[in-house]
């Protein structure tokens, strides 16, 4: 089960009529595709309007109203590994230190969710491989928070985890 | 030359004085510590955004900065020579009554990194970046001895200074 993702640049136009338009634009950042996922999960904090009364026995209550959701968020956990070639490289092809250039805010596009390592070691999109349906193709989303750690005693393998929050582009 | 896991960092503080009613702040050079041997690195950052809800499950989000670059390290230092003449009877009170050279390291002080050459995590802690100090934890699990060496463990959290 694998993910590959596009970093993308939010561009914001303002149409003739005065209506502010966004939309992410492709650029040719690649983070390392994330082949390792040993978890995926979604959650949302709902954002809500919090309503104080009292009641007539003289206790205070609080009426809750949710109103909209705090992010579309979903946490990937995956172990991130350095093989030989890539221990000293400093690029893409070095999975570790490609996550560490990514910051939060970052926004990446899904590129394929259907992303695995074939039996000749080559990477790539499998289409006869199972989807990881909450991260659609071409769906965008925001990095909201990323931890990498290394493995006690290892610093070619860490763990990440990574929080994403959708961007209705 | 260090070791690929050794990190050395200069130490600073800012020290701020008042002379009648002007209050001045330098920064006082602390000289280097020793050298810091890795045993893990978390690297994480966090988004700084706002939420506009849209309906009852969509809403926007628009990030507004980041906090971080916040580096957790676990790492050993090695004991001063005087501490290593008492074999097998080295404790957390030897280590926080100044038998290690580290015990001068305190919180919002600033590291800069003189020489860490560990591949792909030297992208994050680059030679020269300034890092300030947010916690200083010096644990209470007793040294260990390597190649007649005393070793401890010391945990620092620092974030990121100059970006």
């Amino acid at each position: 089960m694998g993910v590959e993702f596009v970093v993308c640049n939010l561009r914001t136009e303002q149409s003739p009529t005065g209506i502010i338009l966004n939309y992410a634009q492709r650029t040719n950042q690649s983070p390392y595709p994330l082949l390792g996922i040993t978890r995926l999960t979604d959650s949302g904090v709902s954002n809500k309007v919090q309503v104080p009364y009292k009641e007539s026995g003289g206790a205070y209550k609080t009426v809750w109203v949710p109103m909209g959701q705090q992010g579309w968020t979903v946490d990937i956990q995956c172990s991130l590994m350095l093989t030989d070639d890539s221990m000293g490289a400093s690029g893409d092809s070095n999975p570790i230190y490609s996550w560490l250039m990514v910051d939060s805010g970052m926004l990446l596009e899904v590129k394929s969710n259907q992303f695995t390592r074939g039996n000749n070691g080559q990477m790539g999109h499998l289409p006869t491989h199972p989807a990881i349906s909450k991260l659609p193709p071409n769906s965008y989303w925001y990095v909201d928070k990323i931890l990498i750690n290394s493995r006690e005693g290892y610093m070619n393998v860490a763990d990440m985890q990574l929080t994403l929050v959708r961007f209705w582009g | 030359m260090i070791t690929a896991n050794g990190i050395l960092f200069h130490h600073y503080r800012i020290e701020t004085s008042k002379t009648g009613q002007a209050i001045t702040s330098a920064s006082a050079d602390l000289l280097e510590l020793p050298i810091f041997l890795i045993k893990s690195i978390s690297v994480s950052k966090q988004a700084v955004k706002t939420y506009i809800p849209l309906d009852a499950t969509k809403s926007i989000y628009l990030p507004s900065a980041m906090i971080g670059p916040v580096v957790k390290l676990l790492c050993e230092v090695e004991a001063d020579k005087q501490s290593q003449l008492d074999d097998e009877t080295y404790t957390l009170e030897q280590y926080q009554t100044g038998n290690i050279t580290v015990n001068g390291l305190y919180s919002n002080d600033i590291l800069v990194i003189v020489q860490f050459g560990f591949p792909t995590w030297n992208a994050i802690l680059s030679e020269g970046s300034q890092w300030w100090v947010d916690t200083v934890d010096y644990t209470s699990k007793p040294g260990t001895k390597r190649r007649g060496k005393l070793f401890y463990e010391i945990e620092l959290t620092i974030y990121r200074r100059d970006l």
